[in-house]
């Protein structure tokens, strides 16, 4: 292999052989949980401590028999079978139906297929006619259907007074608005970016009753710059369609736009496009320079990194900018200095990018206006208007301005405002740098201030009134993320709790009484308030929407002559794409001017922080969703919490050195704009040195039990600049030394590694001596030093190539395999592989170049096999229950490393060492292939755990599921919660009635999702036909945004997973043990610039 | 000592077999009443006895006859009592329409008593009788043994096997003891009975036994744990299968219709009840207590759905553990079974009852003797080996085994 693969790692203990790590990577278990887990009790943790813990467990034992024994001695129980009194239709009990519907929160936008079970959402899937998402998903969109049932949602109208909520009826609520609602009120709108037609049109029936109304839009993670320098430029305030498929050549400034920035399932869709190829012989691949001080996940997808300081970020803009026009023959504008590599790396680039003109996409993520308007410029320079950046296709998903929200601030202390009603997802009391003040001022508005949230959080407390909004999945909607893009939201269960449409109260505050049920008299009757009309409709919101699409979107298409046959297929298919025509947009701005007013790099060595939006839980309002806390973050693969990023660096000599000597886990104070916060710490590669980063959108304190009080929120240390616009850095930041550990620290970074150490080969141990050779990489290998990475280099799990490469490392893997299956062909079974030859044989492709990391399958795939959620304590202790990790290698240079994400799950041994070592046979393989865990028959052993290569079964060593009929092994995700998480009837309503719930005391792994083979293989039973490709997909492939993952049967050479499969950039993993896995990977490969070290 | 007492044992055993054999001899079953109307009246007489149906309600029907022996020819051959000019007879015959009642010359005058007292017994609510020992002319007049009597017979030859083993015992105890004086070895000792009950190999033998035996009932007992074959609960509505799929021959899928598309056979909807039963209004005062209750549910006044719906909570008969899989529509539609190889004869069941253990082994066993349909189905292509083995003949047919019909992962996930 190249010599690049020589440089794998996961983290600094695998470097530096870590004593502790050795040892946990040794065992896989590395931690018994059981006295931790039954000392529960008081009285337990004293006998456990004392020694007793054997005697204990015996007793409990006894008992457990005893009262098995017990129960299962009485009777069966009498079970009941209640049919529908009338059946409707469309549901056939045991058969689940989909309907096409969009998820939308905020600016958040994914349309989707919801599979629904006797009249019960379970499962979200991408809507694959979408030409904006082609049917991918995101992790929040797939956690979605959690919210739903969330036990903490708003079962009501609700009245607060001093933060206490009681419960109201609507008619008390809306008699309470209507009492404000006198004529000339002002009352204030606000909310995160609406993308609903029919809700804006809603609002403004409702402006025309009180025309003293304002709309107010924010956006809680803003790209205000963005929308304001789209202004200033080119007269319209919208975020342009940005075509990463059609751009040859990316320059990012710190915009996340794989995991967070405007439209990441859009862009990781089109992004992957064109870094796919289906000849290696023949592959091109866009190439991604990333500037960023900390590893987000765009960046650790980039193929060329440069490392700025976040304050140095409007320097390197205009440094690119200065020498593109240099390239162009236009007059440069004066700029500061930046770093000295980032200097060299811009002048690289801009040649890079001179030279794809109209092939490449300059972005950037700063909400600073001048910033954004000087990136303006150099697309215009490069030609992109038109080519890939269209104003016609605009997106909708951002609206927000900053400045208006704090206008509105001061608005409401000069006591102008009489009404204010908090749409939705707003939350400004916690998200806003000046939560406090906003929540302040709420206090001195007149009348009532209103929130529509459907949970209870900072912002309802501070309100008067609650009209809770029903869930999306109960709701009828429409969406217009991009201009003439319109996709419909339709309710797929009736509202669980007694909840109203937004729009419906809007229309009812309007005082129209003639389509919709209404308690309001009309504005301007300042008599009494009147007793409730007559309902009309029972679904208002439908009415209103068809109405509205009526007379607005039915006019924008010429396929159908009638509207209901419109309406049917725009329903049928969840999406109406009207005509629109691209628009160029003409670039008019000063950028001399622009340039003079970007932030200056700061100098010295003062740390600096960047804030970044987390990838799981956004700005927070996805915090109460455990699916989403419980999933790693991609890059720093932390639950439960958001930890500080410190840089750690190879010190020249033999070690590496992190920030303040912090190690992982580790806390500490960080001091920035005047607060302290105290975080936990994890040491990431790949940072600009004296930066540190922390992710937003956690330390709810009011919300559902999850989400409250899970990570620390920072959205108070965020600054509003000259211009009025949140900033996401911070500069002159102090960090203290240790202060104390994180005991619940639950990074998974180092869980269920491969056992895979760097000491394996050593001859010294394995910490590496200082080598003439190496220089100043840490870690250089070459045939006479084996020391360093042996295992994790010399075996194959990962492969890494660079297009230049790509042809003598195809050829290279394909020696190396051929070597492996030679030996492995030397086997005392010859002949053993023929009976997987008929039938099915089950593969499952991952393209690791066009993995992002992004984690929306490892969410899909708790949804669809029902994996319990487990908390922080228990990740902590390496109890995670996912059955699909995404593990991130680092490889390259440890200063600015490259990285690659590898979703794992079980890899289907045809030869499986867990199979043979069950003592009772509950895991063993079918003739297609498949690994068969069967739970009923596990005793808990454990052996196949220990025996699996790969790290992917996972042992209930808690009743996670609350499936037992003992309370005290369900573990609480938190301290002080009163039950187990999913021990309600509510949250069971999202189980997947297809999969077994697991017990305690029993493995579990990744099943190749087999109830969805088994029914896709029924169906063409049924329907007496053969398997088509494509008619089965496990729940990761649907939803990968990118397409990285096939499924299917590797037996039909016609299918794709076949042709994946047999391509020369597959490999598999640890295939030297002779494991013969029925899961492939393509090699990783990066479209480097060579120019750039 | 040991030696002689295995020895006694196995002849023991070998006596007890034949013995054990001649005990089980057949008993000719007794012909009664309930079994007689089944088979010969129900199909027109309402078996509550106290309604009409095709043919008049039986109850009372012997005080309407002047004779017992005119009912009784008249059983066995209405026209003639008709032709007779019988008046009561005329009455009935032109009552009904003048559809005369089916000739049953062949019951016997026993049979027809029992036919009655069954009636009788029904009609009078003192419920199904016991039948009274038939005469039947022509046949002994033995009394049959009921089968309690067995067992003190089992008894009887236990004691006098247990004496004589002792008896047995004591002989040889004595043969020994003669032997060991013969030989002269001192002291001779003679053992006592108790010793000799309370020898060690014998407890020891005694303790094994019954381990054998609790472990073996535990077993069985565990494995009939969740298990309940014959489960025939009472439901909310007496509903029978009988009635509807049998006499009526309303095919199964016409109610239970997500037996061809869904896992669930489904229990069906009270719409789909009403389908027939908004005009099937009950002849009988029982039946429309119960068609009532389905009213009840659907909200139906008679005239119009009031919407003021009830549904019925059924019990639940078939139950497998959660974490079985099963489809009915795979075995119903791609495996081409009956409804009735798994759930017996629902058509002759007036009350349904669990026909299957539903037990794993009985699972597994089908699969194993099940032949797959391998030809008419193009899924089945897919196996082109066992294709081939099909046509060159060393295949004789696919199982549901073959094509993995035993694996774990088929049923349980």
């Amino acid at each position: 292999m190249n010599k690049q693969d020589n440089n794998i790692w996961v983290g600094v203990e695998d470097l530096t052989n870590d004593p502790q790590y050795l040892e946990n990577a040794k065992q896989e278990f590395f931690e018994l949980p059981i006295v931790d887990a039954l000392s529960k009790e008081a009285s337990v943790i004293e006998k456990a401590t004392q020694g007793a813990s054997r005697r204990d467990f015996l007793k409990y034992a006894g008992f457990g028999l005893g009262a098995a024994t017990i129960a299962a001695g009485c009777e069966m129980p009498v079970r009941k079978a209640i049919p529908y009194v009338v059946k409707p239709d469309a549901i056939v009990p045991g058969v689940a139906n989909y309907y096409a519907s969009t998820y939308v929160r905020g600016g958040d936008y994914c349309p989707i297929l919801v599979k629904t079970r006797e009249g019960r959402p379970i499962k979200v899937e991408g809507n694959t006619l979408s030409p904006i998402t082609g049917g991918g998903t995101s992790a929040r969109v797939q956690a979605s259907v959690l919210d739903l049932y969330d036990t903490a949602r708003l079962k009501g109208a609700f009245k607060v007074a001093k933060g206490k909520k009681t419960a109201a009826t609507w008619k008390s609520i809306d008699e309470e608005v209507a009492r404000f609602l006198k004529p000339g009120a002002q009352v204030r709108v606000l909310t995160n970016t609406i993308m609903s037609p029919s809700l804006k049109a809603a609002i403004a029936d409702f402006t025309t009753a009180h025309p003293n109304t304002q709309v107010v839009t924010y956006d809680p993670v803003s790209v205000s710059g963005l929308l304001d320098a789209n202004s200033a430029n080119f007269g319209q305030r919208v975020v342009p369609a940005y075509h990463f498929d059609k751009a040859d050549r990316v320059v990012s400034f710190g915009a996340d736009f794989l995991g967070t920035w405007i439209s990441p399932i859009q862009y990781a869709a089109d992004f992957a496009k064109n870094r796919k190829s289906d000849d290696y012989k023949t592959a091109t691949m866009s190439r991604l320079y990333q500037f960023e001080s900390y590893m987000s996940l765009t960046g650790s997808n980039a193929d060329n990194r440069i490392l700025v300081k976040p304050s140095e970020m409007g320097a390197a803009t205009v440094a690119l900018y200065n020498a593109v026009a240099k390239l162009a023959g236009q007059p440069t504008v004066s700029g500061s200095k930046i770093n000295a590599t980032a200097a060299t790396a811009v002048a690289s680039i801009a040649k890079d990018l001179w030279a794809n003109q109209g092939k490449s996409l300059v972005i950037s993520g700063s909400n600073d206006v001048a910033e954004q308007i000087v990136v303006n410029a150099i697309n215009n320079i490069l030609g992109s208007y038109g080519a890939t950046i269209d104003f016609g296709k605009y997106s909708n998903q951002r609206q927000g301005s900053d400045a208006a929200v704090q206008a509105l601030i001061k608005e409401m202390n000069g006591g102008q405002v009489d009404a204010l009603i908090v749409l939705g997802d707003a939350n400004p009391v916690y998200d806003l740098p000046n939560g406090d003040a906003f929540k302040a001022a709420l206090g001195k508005v007149k009348g009532f201030s209103l929130s529509t949230n459907g949970m209870y959080n900072e912002t309802s407390e501070a309100c008067s009134l609650l009209a809770p909004d029903h869930n999306y999945l109960e709701s009828w909607g429409d969406v217009e993320a991009q201009n003439g893009s319109y996709s419909l939201v339709q309710p797929t269960i009736n509202p669980l709790f007694d909840t109203r449409s937004a729009l419906v109260s809007f229309l009812a505050w309007a005082g129209n009484s003639n389509a919709y049920p209404t308690v309001m008299p009309a504005a301007n009757d300042s008599t009494a308030v009147a007793a409730p009309s007559v309902v009309i409709s029972d679904r208002p919101e439908y009415d209103y929407l068809v109405k509205y699409w009526q007379s607005n979107v039915f006019g924008k298409q010429s396929k159908f002559s009638t509207f209901q046959g419109f309406w049917d297929s725009a329903l049928h298919d969840g999406i109406f794409e009207a005509n629109v025509t691209a628009s160029v947009g003409s670039f008019a701005g000063d950028v001399a001017a622009a340039a003079t007013k970007v932030s200056k790099p700061v100098s010295g060595d003062a740390l600096e922080v960047a804030f970044y939006e987390s990838i799981n839980i956004g700005a927070g309002q996805y915090a109460n969703n455990p699916w989403l806390q419980e999933m790693p973050d991609p890059v720093t693969r932390h639950v439960w919490d958001n930890v500080l990023c410190i840089p750690v660096n190879w010190n020249g000599k033999k070690s590496y050195k992190s920030l303040n000597k912090l190690k992982d886990g580790d806390k500490a104070e960080l001091t920035v704009n005047g607060k302290t916060y105290t975080f936990a710490v994890v040491r990431m590669f790949g940072m600009k040195s004296n930066t540190v980063a922390i992710a937003l959108g956690y330390g709810r304190t009011v919300d559902g039990a999850v989400g409250v009080n899970t990570g620390t929120n920072i959205y108070n240390a965020l600054k509003v600049s000259k211009s009025g616009t949140t900033q996401y850095f911070a500069t002159g930041a102090t960090l203290s030394n240790r202060k104390g550990e994180d005991h619940d620290f639950a990074c998974v970074q180092h869980h269920h590694t491969m056992g895979l150490t760097t000491k394996e080969g050593g001859k010294d141990g394995g910490v590496r001596k200082a080598d003439n050779k190496a220089k100043d990489v840490p870690f250089y290998v070459d045939e006479e030093i084996l020391a360093y990475q042996g295992t994790l280099v010399d075996r194959s799990v990962i492969r890494t190539s660079t297009l230049a490469n790509l042809k003598d490392d195809v050829k290279d893997l394909v020696d190396e395999r051929h070597h492996h299956q030679h030996l492995n062909d030397q086997t005392l079974y010859p002949g053993y592989k023929d009976i997987y030859k008929q039938g099915h044989h089950w593969n499952l492709s991952v393209d690791l170049s066009a993995c992002i990391g992004c984690g929306a399958c490892s969410v899909a795939c708790m949804a669809e096999n029902n994996v319990p959620v487990v908390g922080k304590h228990e990740v902590s202790i390496h109890h995670e229950m996912s059955w699909l990790r995404i593990d991130r290698y680092y490889y390259g240079d440890s200063e600015n490393p490259n990285v690659v994400y590898q979703p794992l799950m079980c890899q289907h041994c045809d030869n499986a060492p867990c199979e043979n070592v069950c003592p009772v046979g509950a895991t063993n393989h079918s003739s297609e292939g498949m690994n068969q865990m069967t739970y009923n028959r596990c005793i808990g052993t454990r052996y196949c755990a220990n025996n699996c290569p790969y790290k992917v079964r996972r042992f209930n060593w808690l009743d996670y599921t609350t499936a037992d009929i003992f309370p005290w092994n369900e573990p609480t995700l938190k301290d002080g919660d009163e039950q187990a998480f999913g021990a309600d009837d509510l949250t069971r309503m999202v189980l997947n009635p297809d999969v077994t719930v697991r017990s305690r005391g029993v493995i579990e792994k990744c099943s190749f999702c087999v109830q969805r083979v088994q029914e896709a293989k029924l169906t063409a039973k049924v329907e007496r036909r053969k398997l088509r490709d494509g008619d089965v997909k496990s729940a990761c492939q649907t939803a990968c945004p990118t397409g990285a993952i096939t499924f299917g049967d590797g037996n039909d050479t016609n299918s794709e997973v076949h042709k994946k499969m047999a391509d020369k950039r597959n490999y598999k993993v640890l295939e030297e043990v002779n494991t013969a896995p029925s899961v492939g990977y393509w090699m990783k490969v990066l479209n480097k610039n060579s120019d750039l070290v | 000592m040991i030696k002689s007492f295995s020895t006694i044992k196995w002849i023991f055993i070998l006596l007890l077999l034949p013995l054990s054999l001649s005990l089980q001899a057949q008993e000719t079953p007794t012909p009664d009443g309930k079994a007689l109307f089944k088979a010969n009246c129900a199909s027109c007489h309402n078996k509550n006895m106290v309604a009409d149906m095709t043919g008049p309600a039986l109850a009372g029907v012997q005080d309407r006859w002047e004779s017992e022996e005119l009912l009784y020819s008249w059983i066995r051959n209405s026209g003639a009592v008709i032709n007779s000019g019988n008046s009561y007879a005329n009455t009935l015959f032109n009552k009904w329409n003048k559809s005369p009642m089916t000739a049953f010359p062949d019951l016997k005058d026993a049979e027809i008593e029992q036919i009655l007292l069954y009636v009788n017994g029904i009609a009078t609510g003192e419920g199904p009788y016991a039948p009274k020992d038939i005469v039947v002319s022509g046949s002994s007049t033995e009394n049959t043994e009921s089968t309690g009597n067995n067992y003190w017979q089992y008894g009887l030859l236990a004691v006098a096997l247990l004496i004589l083993s002792l008896v047995l015992a004591r002989i040889i105890n004595n043969l020994k003891y003669i032997n060991q004086v013969k030989d002269g070895e001192a002291p001779a000792k003679r053992t006592t009975i108790l010793e000799q009950l309370t020898n060690k190999t014998l407890i020891g033998f005694l303790v094994f036994i019954l381990l054998l035996i609790g472990g073996y009932n535990t077993v069985n007992n565990a494995i009939d744990l969740g298990r309940q074959q014959d489960y025939a609960p009472e439901q909310p509505i007496p509903f029978s299968h009988e009635i509807h799929a049998g006499i009526h021959k309303i095919e199964c899928q016409y109610c239970h219709d997500g037996a061809r598309r869904s896992k669930h056979a489904v229990i069906p909807a009270v719409n789909t009840c009403m389908n027939c039963h908004k005009a099937v209004k009950g002849e009988t005062e029982t039946a429309q207590k119960e068609i009532q209750k389905i009213y009840d549910a659907a909200g139906w006044d008679g005239t119009a759905y009031t919407g003021e719906t009830k549904p019925i909570e059924w019990v639940r008969i078939h139950n497998l553990p959660d974490h079985v899989y099963f489809n009915h529509s795979q075995h119903v539609v791609a495996g081409g079974l009956d409804c009735q190889t798994c759930h017996g004869p629902v058509e002759e069941m007036a009350k349904v009852k669990q026909f299957s253990p539903l037990s794993m082994g009985w699972c597994i066993n089908c699969h194993r003797d099940t032949e797959v349909k391998f030809n008419d189905n193009d899924y089945y292509k897919a196996y082109d080996k066992y294709h081939e083995d099909l046509k060159s003949g060393k295949m004789e047919k696919v199982t549901v085994e073959d094509i993995g019909g035993l694996e774990c992962q088929k049923c349980h996930y």
